[in-house]
């Protein structure tokens, strides 16, 4: 799959109001229960300037280069971060490596995690209230940010 | 003992301030299945605990802080919580419920609720990490506002806790003082935060790394579709959204119930320069959620030039808009939000303050205060920076600030010369925003309402949102129900809003989920409790559940000596009909709803006392024989 090809999640943050929807969407996707620690994403906030701001794997293979047991490596199918969870012995140089917060560190089993795209079908795009997320490739993102579509709508105060 | 269902996290929090003590105890099922959580519980709990008679400012009184079976849940808005304690403004029942993101990571920590007792001798707070639980010196934190509360806690421990916490507001007693989280979440109403101050509790700081379970997970997941669909689909959810609750400013004024003036009057000349179209191109950055809402009606807001710039925070609400802004005859939105930032960074509950300034300006335009008792200042209606004077007043009790910290009833009883007449409050708690002689259900509401003049109690929006008479037939009996203007029907809206309400509180969803798209009724709600944990309720006992909670709150305030009395509305809503617009000549038709009203309740028509027959259905007899509040049928 060329690089170009490869859809990822791309995040409007004009759009994202801090719900954390996402956050508790990913945890239970991945785990079966609701916990934004086990969440892959997660909503960086700064409550006094307004700023809400959604961080996610961007796959850009930092966490690849760190990994000192080659457990990690990208998904042939979706090109998302694949870590190899039995060659994983919790260096978490990986943790140290990613530049944006995302690869996180399950305490309980000694692991590293970060977002795996729901194996194609990334559960936070989908329930984000907003449409603030986008799983798409570099360019059809690009072409969406320039359409009417990727706007806000002002509707009618009183509805009819 | 019932064992622990999923949903709840099965632990909770004793904290005495007086010897520095936290106990950790096992969450008692048999109490929750009767009272479900949140508001419920919390009720209950200070039903048991607080002496008879004592002061709410004392020592002996309780705060309680309750979560619900849904809280860090993906059920729409369930991320609220209810503090709860004895009112300092009305001596009754007091709780406030609050959003943001506070409750659910109390909820990963591994908590069901705090019970606060006693007094610390110097300032301390509250920290919780997972299962760290300790009281720390807060004493370089006291005399700080919120926001520099929560910058300062975030900075030495991490800006992954989330901080709840009173401001200045608090620490000096205002009756009506708020508790804050997430900078402009605010558990306003009662006084809680007065309550906070005098135990000189300043913050409560929590992370949780845990998780919540639910029993069912994928019927769990079902509902949640079903009821996000439901939510989207409603015709009000893209305006609540988009402009948050100043839409409806636009609302009130259209049916000529925008207060102003202390209520004088529905029309507010200055109305365009506060509506929700001005907020929405002069000042709103963008939506701030609670957490996992799909609605998100805060609003982030900026004021970028003229003498309010720099102002900003989250939203200011209609509620805030109205009470801040046309009942003071105030109409430069700017100054509202000024207003809103002062009020949220000193915790300052933005209703009973903005309604003690406008009654003072109304006692200050009768006469009946001069500027000799207010420090100089002249209150005309509209003079924004007298408002902005005024809050630092409040909030510091300097000067008239003293008299205005007490609240609307204790000014009046002070300054006397008749201005009880236009004193607004109803059992020591100030009105909120919506006229209520457009709205006759919201009228009884406030009348009937545990706390004082409540809008959430009841929160019949369902007399607001233009249905069809037949609806009115299916729901509460009588076509009029539909209709804001008329009484019929409106004491059974108001008894089911209640009893169902209490649920809503309790389970710690929010009531805009319930009551504004009625997205969720008791057969929606008791499928999320069900499948949360496990239990098997049906719709009729939430129901019941609820009105022993109401019940129950009747029962504190009857032993704390507020009678059937104080059931009713200041004589300008029900003696004083609107004098212009297009609700003129309306006022509340009380005398005709409540015997109705206490009928349905079962509450007898002289005392206001539950029956007996009642109380043993609802499984309270005991609680009201302790303090011999038993009356009988026919008695």
């Amino acid at each position: 799959m060329s690089q170009k090809q490869v859809k990822r999640i791309f995040v409007q943050k004009e759009k994202c109001n801090g719900c954390r929807i996402c956050e508790l969407r990913c945890s239970f996707e991945h785990e079966g229960v609701f916990s934004p620690a086990l969440s892959r994403i997660y909503i960086h906030k700064e409550e006094e300037e307004g700023i809400t701001i959604p961080k996610t794997c961007v796959i850009c293979g930092k966490c690849i280069d760190a990994c000192p047991e080659n457990a990690i490596s990208k998904s042939e199918k979706t090109g998302a971060i694949f870590i190899e969870e039995s060659k994983c012995s919790g260096h978490k140089d990986c943790v140290d490596a990613c530049p944006y917060n995302v690869m996180s560190f399950n305490l309980s089993f000694n692991i590293a995690f970060t977002c795996d795209l729901c194996d194609g079908n990334p559960q936070c795009v989908e329930y984000c209230p907003e449409q603030a997320l986008h799983y798409m490739t570099a360019k059809e993102f690009a072409l969406y940010k320039k359409s009417e579509e990727s706007k806000i709508t002002k509707p009618e105060i009183i509805p009819e | 003992m019932i064992s622990k269902p999923k949903g709840y996290r099965g632990t909770y929090l004793v904290v005495n301030l007086s010897d520095e003590t936290i106990i950790k105890r096992e969450s008692d099922f048999s109490i929750i299945k009767k009272f479900l959580g949140g508001r419920g519980w919390a009720v209950n709990y200070l039903f048991e605990n607080i002496p008879q008679g004592i002061e709410p400012l004392e020592q002996q009184n309780i705060l309680a802080i309750c979560l619900g079976p849904l809280t860090g849940t993906l059920a729409p808005s369930s991320a609220r919580y209810t503090i709860a304690s004895k009112s300092p403004l009305t001596g009754g029942i007091g709780y406030s419920n609050a959003g943001g993101h506070f409750a659910p990571e109390l909820a990963y920590a591994g908590y069901d609720a705090i019970f606060i007792h006693g007094k610390a001798k110097n300032p301390l707070y509250l920290f919780i990490e997972d299962d760290t639980v300790e009281l720390r010196n807060a004493s370089h934190l006291w005399g700080k506002d919120t926001w520099e509360t929560d910058h300062k806690l975030k900075e030495e421990l991490s800006d992954k806790f989330q901080i709840l916490c009173i401001g200045q507001g608090g620490e000096n007693l205002v009756r009506y003082a708020a508790i804050m989280n997430n900078l402009s979440r605010a558990a306003a109403r009662t006084g809680v935060g007065a309550v906070m101050g005098s135990k000189k509790l300043k913050a409560i700081a929590v992370r949780g790394t845990g998780a919540v379970e639910v029993a069912e997970p994928t019927k769990f997941m079902n509902i949640v579709q079903e009821t996000l669909e439901k939510i989207y689909d409603d015709p009000a959810y893209p305006s609540l959204s988009y402009y948050g609750t100043p839409f409806l400013v636009d609302l009130a004024y259209i049916s000529g119930g925008l207060a102003t003036r202390n209520n004088q009057t529905g029309i507010f000349e200055k109305y365009e320069e506060i509506s929700a179209e001005t907020f929405d191109e002069k000042y709103k950055v963008k939506s701030e959620s609670c957490f996992g809402c799909p609605i998100h009606c805060g609003k982030y807001s900026k004021v970028d030039s003229g003498k309010y710039s720099g102002t900003k925070g989250g939203s200011p609400e209609f509620e805030t808009i109205v009470c801040l802004g046309s009942k003071c005859g105030v109409g430069n939105l700017a100054a509202i939000l000024k207003a809103n930032e002062l009020a949220n960074k000193y915790g300052l509950d933005t209703i009973s303050l903005g309604d003690t300034i406008a009654f003072a300006m109304e006692a200050y335009e009768k006469g009946i205060i001069t500027s000799k008792d207010t420090d100089g200042l002249e209150l005309k209606w509209g003079d924004d920076d007298v408002l902005i004077q005024l809050i630092e007043k409040v909030a510091f009790r300097k000067g008239l600030g003293n008299l205005l910290a007490d609240g609307t009833k204790r000014m009046s009883e002070k300054i006397g010369g008749g201005s009880n007449k236009f004193a607004l409050e109803i059992k020591g708690m100030e009105p909120p925003a919506y006229d209520v002689r457009t709205a006759k259900a919201f009228g009884l509401g406030w009348a009937t309402a545990t706390r004082g003049a409540d809008h959430l109690a009841a929160l019949p929006n369902f007399e607001l949102l233009g249905y069809k008479p037949q609806k009115g037939i299916e729901w509460f009996g009588s076509e009029k129900a539909v209709d804001p203007f008329a009484w019929e029907g409106k004491p059974r809206m108001v008894v089911w809003h209640e009893n169902f309400g209490a649920i809503v509180d309790s389970a710690e969803m929010c009531k805009y989920t319930c009551f504004s798209a009625y997205a969720v009724k008791p057969e929606d709600m008791v499928l999320f409790i069900n499948y949360a944990t496990g239990w098997n309720l049906k719709p009729e006992e939430i129901l019941e559940m609820g009105e022993r909670i109401y019940n129950l709150e009747r029962l504190f305030n009857l032993r704390e000596g507020i009678k059937k009395e104080a059931d009713t509305l200041p004589q300008r809503f029900t003696k004083e009909p609107l004098p212009e617009g297009p609700a003129k000549g309306q006022y509340v038709e009380l005398d005709k709803m409540l015997p109705e009203y206490y009928k349905l309740r079962k509450w007898d028509l002289k005392t206001g006392i539950p029956y007996k027959s009642l109380l043993f259905e609802l499984d309270l007899l005991k609680h009201a024989e302790k303090y011999d509040l038993i009356c009988k049928e026919g008695d």
